[in-house]
């Protein structure tokens, strides 16, 4: 015989949690052992009881704490941080590839849309506690488009910013914030002449031909911040 | 006699007669000084009623957006939550096996009825205001409407940024994004055209977002008008910044605003 999976219910719908409960309860394998209709007062609830869920099913939109923000991400986190072992599944609305790539990023081990199949809440239950994750078609194809997303950005970066050491970067972002070779060479303890080394191998590295060139390329490079 | 007769006179005419100019000389200059007067104080009238009007809009927009974020929220939780869990106690039925194909076949029509109430909800609420906007920003949301309008097929929309994942304030965020959606809207409706650019450029103290498209651009002032390019302007303003069309082939429009 199987073992029994400890199933939690982070949901403030109550209609949802209740039918939720509902379909669980017609497995014989999964016990709800837990509920709650909001994220903040999860952890501790679940320092004061007995009872500690295998699988813990997070709603994305619950109610803040105060003015306090306490969504399924934070949960997810907080969850994470304290019970390394528990397996959270994301049982959402929500639709977005972008959410469901960031839940993922947090730690999830599962993210479900809420209409999805009853069965499919079950079987990604029992894949979370035997296999330790369950990612259907839609998260996977969410961590791909994400991927590759951030391989755009990175591409987009130059190259040559690899080839600048981090003495030239320091003084690029001196030379964007309007200072001088003078007020340079003070802040960083080096003589002007040598700031002015540094300026002309930097126009040089990075292909510019003045001090604009320089700041257009920190600016593309994202080596100077704005406010 | 006639003659001290004639300087008495003119000892008394001349004194008046110069009385009388220093009067006019004063009411005239007088006058000149209240007209003045009035119409600095209604210049002054002006600008506090152009400033407060800005004010005004900028409230009205500020409540009416967040209203919107409001209820697209609670239709998404509330409502979407509530369709669900109807759909999957139907779909639990469907599975039983000892149900006749007639009533099995009732229920897989409530079922397609939820599932047709989730998607109008889904399109709804995100009309309303996309959930992305609020948690991932202008970029990210940018990025699935043009993911979005691609795989619709009618029309190649494609992005250009150098904000990544830095994010604006809200205000700004949701002005931006409903201008684009506007213009966006226009060129799959009215433009004919085949590719449209969105390019979101960031300088020191500045934002700059250009918009165009290949298509028929603006024909007439009627078509202007009836574009909602107006609307876009009002936002634009009251956001602090400013649209303009500019002149070309095709439909080019240009927003510049402060960050």
């Amino acid at each position: 015989m199987n073992d029994l999976i400890k199933v939690g219910l982070i949901e403030d719908q109550q209609l949802f949690r209740e039918g939720m409960k509902a379909i669980l309860s017609t497995e014989k394998d999964l016990k709800v052992v837990f509920e709650s209709a909001d994220g903040y007062s999860v952890l501790d609830r679940l320092s004061d009881g007995s009872v500690l869920p295998d699988v813990m099913l997070v709603d994305l939109s619950l109610p803040p704490n105060g003015l306090q923000e306490f969504s399924g991400v934070q949960v997810t986190d907080a969850l994470l941080y304290h019970y390394p072992y528990m397996k959270v599944l994301i049982l959402s609305v929500h639709k977005e590839e972008a959410f469901i790539a960031e839940l993922i990023e947090h730690g999830a081990h599962g993210y479900l849309v809420k209409d999805c199949d009853p069965n499919e809440v079950v079987e990604a239950i029992k894949s979370a506690y035997t296999k330790g994750s369950y990612i259907n078609q839609n998260t996977l194809r969410a961590i791909q488009r994400k991927m590759k997303a951030e391989n755009i950005q990175n591409q987009r970066v130059n190259p040559v910013s690899d080839s600048l050491t981090k003495r030239e970067v320091e003084i690029l972002q001196l030379v964007c914030e309007q200072l001088t070779a003078d007020e340079i060479g003070d802040r960083l303890f080096i003589s002007t002449k040598t700031v002015n080394g540094h300026k002309n191998n930097l126009l040089r590295k990075t292909q510019s031909r003045n001090m604009a060139g320089l700041v257009i390329y920190a600016v593309k490079n994202g080596l100077v911040e704005f406010d | 006699m006639e003659e001290p007769q004639e300087i008495e006179l003119l000892g008394i005419v001349l004194p008046f007669l110069g009385i009388v100019f220093l009067i006019a000389l004063a009411v005239l200059y007088l006058n000149q000084y209240f007209q003045k007067q009035l119409t600095q104080q209604k210049v002054t009238e002006q600008e506090l009623k152009i400033a407060q009007q800005k004010k005004l809009l900028q409230t009205s927009i500020n409540v009416q957006e967040s209203e919107r974020k409001r209820i697209a929220s609670d239709l998404h939780d509330e409502l979407g939550a509530t369709l669900s869990i109807s759909r999957m106690h139907l779909m639990k039925l469907e599975q039983n096996p000892d149900m006749s194909a007639e009533l099995k076949s009732s229920i897989q029509n409530i079922r397609s009825v939820t599932e047709s109430a989730l998607t109008s909800m889904r399109r709804i609420s995100h009309e309303l205001m996309p959930a992305q906007l609020a948690s991932f920003g202008l970029v990210k949301t940018l990025q699935s409407v043009v993911n979005q309008v691609n795989e619709a097929g009618e029309l190649s929309l494609t992005l250009e940024e150098s904000l990544g994942e830095s994010r604006m304030s809200w205000e700004l965020e949701v002005g931006l994004y409903r201008m684009l959606m506007e213009l966006v809207h226009n060129t799959i409706k009215h433009s004919e055209a085949n590719e449209a650019h969105i390019s979101l450029k960031k300088t020191f103290n500045q934002l700059e977002m250009n918009y165009t498209d290949d298509g028929v651009g603006i024909i007439s002032k009627d078509a202007a008008d009836g574009l909602g390019l107006k609307s876009i302007e009002a936002r634009a303003n009251a956001i602090g910044g400013f649209f303009q069309v500019l002149d070309g082939v095709g439909f080019h429009a240009r927003v510049i605003l402060p960050t």
